[in-house]
C-alpha cells in the first residue's frame, strides 16, 4: 500500500492485507479445493455468467486442465449441455467424471464434421498456439467464443470463418471481487470445488515442471503445513 | 513488521527456494490470514520466470490462497479472528479508476 513495496503472494505461512480484497470462506467444503477457486474458478465463472449460459445452451469447453475441469462443472451446475474439445482422446473418461455430456476428439476429423455449427458458446482455456478457425465452424450462428487462455503468439484466424454466421469473439480476464465472493458463494451451496493434488511446499519445483507437461489433475495445491 | 516465511525466487532464472522477508504491520482496515493452502496457477510460472515482462524480485508467487484470519484491525467491519478467508489475484488496486470502478 506504500507503492513501493512489492506485494508477496500466497507461498508462504502469513499475509496482511485490507480487508476490501478478502472474500469470506465457507466451512462447509474442503479448503485444499477451495483455493484454485480464487483464480481457476473465477475465470471460468465469470465469463459463463456474463454470458448467462445455462439451460438450453450448448457449451464446448476447449482443453481439460485446471480452467477447463472448472468450466466444466459450473456449466453443467448452470443446467448447460457440456461437451468437452481436446486433441487427447484418452481424456474422455475423466470428462465424463467431472459431469460433461459429451466429448470430441478434436483430431479426429469424423466427429469435428459431426459438430460443425452445433455450438452456442466455446470456452477456450487453451494457452498454446491453436486453430481458432477450426473451432469457429463449431459455433452456429450468433456462437460466441470466449478466450481466457493466453497463447504466447497473436491470434490468427480467418476473418470468414468468424463473419459467416455472426459469430462473436471475445475474451475474458479474470472477475471482480464482487463477483469472487458471489462464485465462492455458489461453490458453497452447490458443494463445487475444484479436483487437487495437494503438494509439500519442497515439491514445488517438481509441480512447475509437471504443469508444463501438463501432468496434473487439475490443479496443485501447496499444503503450508508443510512451509 | 511481522516476520514470513515462503518459497521465492530471485531472479527469472533461479528456482524456488526458501525465503524469510516480512509482511506489513496490520493497519485499521487490514486482516492477517495464517495461510493453510495456496494454488499452483500455470501463470505463477509465467511471472516467476519474467515470461510476461516486468516480474520484481525477489517475488513470492501464489494468487489462489486460503487461510484463517488470526488478527482484525480496529476498523474492520467483515471478519473476526478465526473466519476462513480467501485471496485471488486482486490485491491493493486503487478503487478510483474505471477497471476498480466497474468491479
Amino acid at each position: 500500500m506504500d507503492k513501493v513495496t512489492p506485494t508477496y503472494g500466497g507461498y508462504s505461512n502469513r499475509i496482511v492485507t485490507t480487508e476490501s480484497f478478502v472474500c469470506k470462506v465457507s466451512e462447509k467444503l474442503s479448503l485444499e479445493g477451495v483455493a484454485p477457486l480464487l483464480c481457476a474458478g473465477i475465470t471460468t465463472y465469470s465469463p459463463l455468467r456474463k454470458w448467462k449460459v445455462g439451460k438450453g445452451h450448448k457449451l464446448a469447453v476447449l482443453g481439460l486442465g485446471g480452467l477447463g475441469h472448472m468450466a466444466v462443472k459450473f456449466a453443467v451446475a448452470f443446467g448447460a449441455e457440456v461437451t468437452v474439445l481436446s486433441t487427447s482422446a484418452n481424456k474422455e473418461d475423466d470428462a465424463r467424471k467431472l459431469g460433461a455430456h459429451n466429448f470430441v476428439n478434436t483430431k479426429d476429423a469424423e466427429q469435428l464434421k459431426k459438430y460443425a455449427g452445433y455450438f452456442d458458446f466455446i470456452i477456450d482455456t487453451v494457452s498454446a498456439e491453436h486453430d481458432y478457425t477450426m473451432y469457429f465452424r463449431l459455433l452456429g450462428i450468433n456462437g460466441v467464443h470466449i478466450c481466457v487462455g493466453l497463447p504466447p503468439t497473436p491470434i490468427q484466424f480467418s476473418g470468414f470463418a468468424l463473419m459467416g454466421g455472426n459469430r462473436v469473439l471475445t475474451a475474458s480476464s479474470i472477475g471482480g471481487l464482487p463477483e469472487t465472493q458471489e462464485m465462492l458463494d455458489f461453490c458453497a451451496e452447490h458443494g463445487i470445488v475444484s479436483d487437487v493434488e495437494v503438494i509439500d511446499m519442497a515439491y514445488i519445483n517438481d509441480a512447475y515442471d509437471r504443469i508444463l507437461k501438463s501432468d496434473v489433475k487439475y490443479r496443485f495445491v501447496i499444503d503450508m503445513a508443510t512451509l | 513488521m511481522i516476520a514470513a516465511k515462503a518459497y521465492a525466487v530471485q531472479s527469472a532464472t533461479d528456482k524456488l527456494g526458501e525465503w524469510s522477508f516480512e509482511r506489513r504491520e496490520v493497519g485499521p482496515s487490514d486482516v492477517q490470514i495464517e495461510i493453510l493452502y495456496c494454488g499452483v496457477c500455470h501463470s505463477d510460472i509465467h511471472q516467476a520466470r519474467n515470461e510476461w515482462g516486468g516480474s520484481k524480485y525477489p517475488m513470492v508467487p501464489g494468487h489462489e490462497i486460503v487461510g484463517r484470519i488470526t488478527k482484525v484491525g480496529a476498523d474492520v467491519t467483515k471478519f473476526k479472528e478465526g473466519d476462513l478467508a480467501g485471496i485471488g489475484c486482486l490485491v491493493d488496486s486503487c478503487h478510483e479508476c474505471v477497471n476498480c470502478k466497474n468491479g
